[in-house]
């Protein structure tokens, strides 16, 4: 895995400036992702996930700034990039995925000027050439009669359909790495199936896929690798398998227990008590202390720091050995 | 059969705009009996909301008969209609949203009882807090806003508020749904408690098939505005008949199992034009006509 | 996430909402609607300044006979257009040798009267027709259109003209005609937050709950709608209190002696060469009303602006 490392993040804080002073929306955030590999970032909304995501990309607002850590993509740091240097990676090496495609598409213009306009920008292709390009796009991601319908405007479609447009126009220009912000979250278990499949094939052909989802059966089916982020922190990480098989925070446990399956029917549900916590109001130390079970006042009022666990693992809880 | 709170015969509803009919809900009958939770599930669009809505009588149906207690509801007016109101309540997807966000929590606890004139200001205002007691929420919250609730606390205020006039039925459309898996177990489990603890009967909708399989009694699942199939829970979900259910239930992704393979063939809403409910089972039916034979599943 | 964003039923199953509130940590306050504003308003030192000057002179305006040293028309023949500083008439003396300073606190009651007068009157009616046309449509909305048709058709200020014209210049008279010029916007303002806060859930969970239409649009909707008015209202006076003194400049104000800031405007207009202190203090005191509203209107709309979650 380390020799083909695409991205490597580590300690990636944000903060954003806000009427009620600093907010340190990530504090803290490091994986690395390979090439043909997915990481799935997961926890509850408001973890920093997408923060941490958009951060890499300078796609944060004004009053968000990136105030520590790295983040190495291809040798260069992303994090302090210039625009002009971000701008050649953006959409080119590295494409995003949003939840609501409306986020991605300007409504005003048609499917064939959204989906070729980069690739000429970026001088992939002449223009002729994009167009077709974006026709097998569109035909790969499933979108029936593509030469019709790249004529059409973003309304014209339905969620799902807008959806995969959306992918197709993240990866007809072949990015190394794609980012996915709950690509999946706005559409039925259907549609979500046949995207999932779709970012399959495209980690099959090497692409690095981070996955941002707040759906442990979407993070477990897709990737490889689990990133488990509790207000702004990493809590755990490690091979998507083992951390299904027993995860080691409390924390993950928790969220874990709290998934519903079919077939459910007669598990008694593990609730995590409490409300996701708010990075405006994060505890001292441990920050799940306030609605873990195991907290006692001593240790865990103290920070804790990422410790491995299992080879390829680590969690932050000085418990976690307990339990893996 | 006989104890049906709610029985639904034939509903049609029909909506017409600028863009021709759209047929939300097609000849579905429905029956949920007292004490039973009966699951709704299907996906976006295919007419779950709008059930909801004819069963609260918060809009006409087009075709077809909603019964309460034995009486069909097109024939309720005025002082009638007012004490259906109370016999049926309603909790929504978006917490927040159907707050009133310019009432404390107690107050919008205490608002179905002021409106009914149930009990006066000084004993509602107990109730509300009673009943915000009885949902997990500490006393102090009483005086908050809604906005200064999370969206798990917002939710239980508005089970609390739907509780206060001590319904017969309770109507859940996706009330799980805005939120965080952690906040959405805590829900479903106080759901549960107080279902056990109340004796409700509820109409309890949701996209999320685990969910209604944890929940209900009965589950119907619909697709396109049509019942295409409806049991017992443990029977459709251990043995669906219907291709569509089936193909549902392998798009769902599980933690902890292995996914299932995809149908090669989906199935398509118009496979079912012309197709008849028939028994597959004690109190489960499903839409696959005479032709299709029983067979073994999954 | 938006929260207004309903109407659509065939809503997907919502992402967790990031934009939640944050959990009731510790021992919080209860915060409603006023509460936060005025704590967002507050920290606007421009809208407060705003606030604290026109509340002095709403004092001053109010209290005018106690502090104004003549009457409006107390002529001193010694003492005709005396320039300011002059002995016993700080700000200087008009034509008739009537103290300005005291003319200008009388003419700042009556702009106030007329400005606050007109708004008001505006409103109420706004809020009775423009709720009714946003809740139930029917002969209120077709009221409603056909009624601002009408004021398109025709320019408002040419219509207060002859609106004062039919009906006089006294004070109420004057009110009148800028309230019947000015209550179709914030009519349509209103029906258009209500046909707005009717997408919100709320409405259709107060009518699950059993609540009648009355009750849904005046308790629960029309709370809703008050920042959005308030702000209307803020901006809707100094408009009024400017429309009084276009009238006036057309000599179509109120009716003198009795003092407006308009009024006092057009007399020192024909001196302004000479004896330009006549325009000068009515022009300045109108400036700074009209800059005050517009500040402290810009401070409430932020105040109230809850359309992104501020955190
Ligand atoms: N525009 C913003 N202004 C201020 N704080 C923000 C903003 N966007 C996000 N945050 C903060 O960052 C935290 C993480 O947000 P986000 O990354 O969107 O969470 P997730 O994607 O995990 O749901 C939020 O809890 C919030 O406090
Ligand atoms: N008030 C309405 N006007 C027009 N169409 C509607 C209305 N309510 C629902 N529909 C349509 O009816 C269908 C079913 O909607 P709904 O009952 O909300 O489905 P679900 O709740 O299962 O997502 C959708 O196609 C929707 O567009
Ligand atoms: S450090 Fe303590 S509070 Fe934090 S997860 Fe571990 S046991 Fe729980
Ligand atoms: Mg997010
Ligand atoms: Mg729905």
């Amino acid at each position: 895995m380390t020799a083909d490392v695409l991205l490597d993040v580590q300690e990636l804080q944000v903060q954003f400036r806000t009427e009620r002073g600093m907010v340190r929306a990530v504090d803290g955030l490091s994986y690395s992702v390979a090439r043909g590999e997915a990481v799935a970032v997961v926890g509850e909304s408001g973890s920093g996930k997408s923060v941490g995501a958009r951060s890499l990309l300078g796609l944060l607002p004004k009053t968000a700034s990136i105030t520590g850590g790295q983040a190495i993509f291809d040798g260069n740091d992303l994090v302090g990039m210039p625009e002009r240097a971000m701008r050649a990676i953006r959409g080119r090496r590295i494409g995003m995925v949003f939840q609501n495609a409306m986020e991605a598409m300007s409504p005003t213009i048609t499917l064939e000027r959204q989906l070729t306009e980069h690739l000429i920008w970026h001088g992939v292709c002449s223009k002729a050439e994009a167009r077709e390009r974006a026709i097998r796009a569109l035909g790969e991601v499933g979108i029936p009669e593509p030469e019709r319908r790249i004529r059409m405007y973003p309304f014209q479609l339905s969620g799902g359909m807008r959806q995969r447009a959306m992918i197709a126009m993240a990866t007809a220009i072949e990015p190394d790495l794609l980012i996915a912000d709950e690509p999946t979250t706005a559409v039925d278990v259907t549609v979500q199936r046949q995207i999932l499949e779709l970012l399959k094939a495209q980690k099959e052909r090497g692409t690095g896929i981070i996955m941002i989802t707040h759906d442990l059966g979407v993070a477990r089916f897709f990737c490889d690798t689990a990133v488990v982020m509790y207000a702004g922190q990493v809590v755990e990480r490690g091979p998507m398998a083992e951390f299904i098989e027993c995860p080691a925070h409390p924390y993950a446990r928790g969220l874990l227990g709290s998934t519903i399956d079919v077939g459910d029917r007669h598990r008694k549900l593990s609730v995590i008590p409490g409300s996701p916590v708010d990075v405006a109001n994060r505890p001292s130390g441990c920050p799940f202390r306030t609605r873990c079970a195991l907290a006692d006042a001593d240790r865990c009022t103290h920070a804790q720091s990422l410790e491995s666990v299992s080879p390829g693992r680590v969690a932050a809880c000085w418990r976690s050995h307990d339990h893996v | 059969m006989s104890d049906a709170l709610v029985r639904l015969n034939g509903v049609s509803k029909v909506f017409r705009g600028r863009g021709g009919a759209v047929t939300a809900v097609d000849d579905v009958d429905l029956e949920v009996r007292r004490g039973e939770t009966v699951g709704l599930v299907g996906e976006s669009g295919s007419g779950k909301s709008t059930v909801a809505r004819l069963v609260m009588g918060l809009q006409p149906v087009s075709a077809g008969t909603v019964e309460f207690d034995g009486c069909p509801m097109t024939s309720i007016k005025g002082r009638q209609a007012a004490s259906f109101r109370r016999r049926a309540q309603m909790i929504f997807q978006n917490p927040f949203g159907s707050l009133l966000p310019h009432f404390t929590a107690a107050a919008n606890v205490a608002e179905p009882l002021r409106l009914h004139r149930v009990v006066d200001a000084a004993a509602g205002q107990v109730r509300a807090r009673e009943l915000l007691e009885l949902v997990g929420l500490p006393p102090r919250s009483a005086e908050l806003y809604p906005h200064q609730f999370s969206g798990g606390q917002q939710q239980r205020i508005a089970i609390a508020r739907a509780l206060a006039l001590e319904p017969e039925l309770l109507v859940c459309d996706e009330p799980t749904s805005a939120l965080d898996v952690s906040v959405q177990a805590q829900i479903l489990s106080l759901l549960e408690r107080l279902k056990d603890e109340l004796g409700l009967t509820m109409l309890f909708i949701s996209h999320h098939l685990g969910v209604v399989e944890k929940l209900a009694d009965t589950v119907a699942v619909m697709s396109r505005g049509r019942i295409v199939e409806q049991g017992p829970a443990e029977a459709l979900f251990e043995q669906p008949r219907h291709p569509y259910t089936r193909q549902l239930l392998a798009a769902v992704l599980p933690v902890r199992g292995e996914p299932v393979p995809l149908p090669e063939d989906p199935w398509r809403p118009e496979d079912d034009d012309g197709v008849r409910m028939i028994e597959v089972g004690p109190g489960h039916r499903a839409r696959i006509g005479a032709a299709e034979q029983p067979q073994a599943v999954r | 996430m938006t929260e207004t964003d309903r109407i659509d039923p065939a809503e997907r199953p919502g992402p967790p909402d990031s934009s939640e509130p944050a959990a009731t940590a510790g021992a919080a306050q209860a915060q409603s609607q006023f509460r936060r504003a005025w704590t967002r308003f507050r920290r606007n030192k421009l809208a407060l300044a705003s606030l604290v000057i026109l509340a002095a002179l709403i004092v001053v305006a109010m209290i005018a006979p106690l502090i104004a040293p003549y009457g409006f028309e107390e002529p001193d023949y010694e003492n005709t257009l005396a320039g300011p500083g002059t002995a016993g008439h700080l700000l200087g003396t008009d034509l008739l040798g009537r103290d300005l300073l005291s003319r200008l606190i009388y003419s700042l009651r009556t702009s106030f009267l007329v400005g606050f007068g007109a708004e008001l009157a505006a409103l109420l009616v706004a809020i009775v027709i423009g709720l009714m046309a946003g809740y139930r449509g029917g002969r209120a909305e077709q009221l409603l259109m056909a009624v601002t048709d009408v004021m398109f058709a025709f320019p408002t200020y040419l219509f207060a003209v002859l609106m004062v014209a039919v009906l006089g210049r006294s004070v109420g008279a004057v009110i009148l005609a800028i309230a019947i010029a000015s209550w179709v916007n914030m009519a349509r303002l209103t029906r258009a937050q209500t046909l707005t806060l009717m997408q919100r859930d709320f409405v259709e969970a107060a009518r699950a709950m059993g609540a009648p239409g009355v009750t849904i649009a005046v308790r629960y909707v029309l709370p809703n709608a008050v920042g959005p008015l308030l702000v209307a209202v803020s901006f809707g006076i100094p408009a009024a209190i400017t429309a009084e003194a276009g009238l006036a400049l057309l000599g179509l104000g109120v009716q003198p002696p009795t003092p407006s800031l308009g009024g006092m405007i057009q007399d020192g207009i024909s001196y302004v060469t000479s004896y330009p202190n006549m325009l000068v203090w009515p022009a300045v005191m109108l400036a700074v009303v009209l800059l005050a509203f517009t500040w402290l209107g810009d401070g409430i709309r932020d105040a109230f602006d809850t359309t992104g979650t501020r955190r």
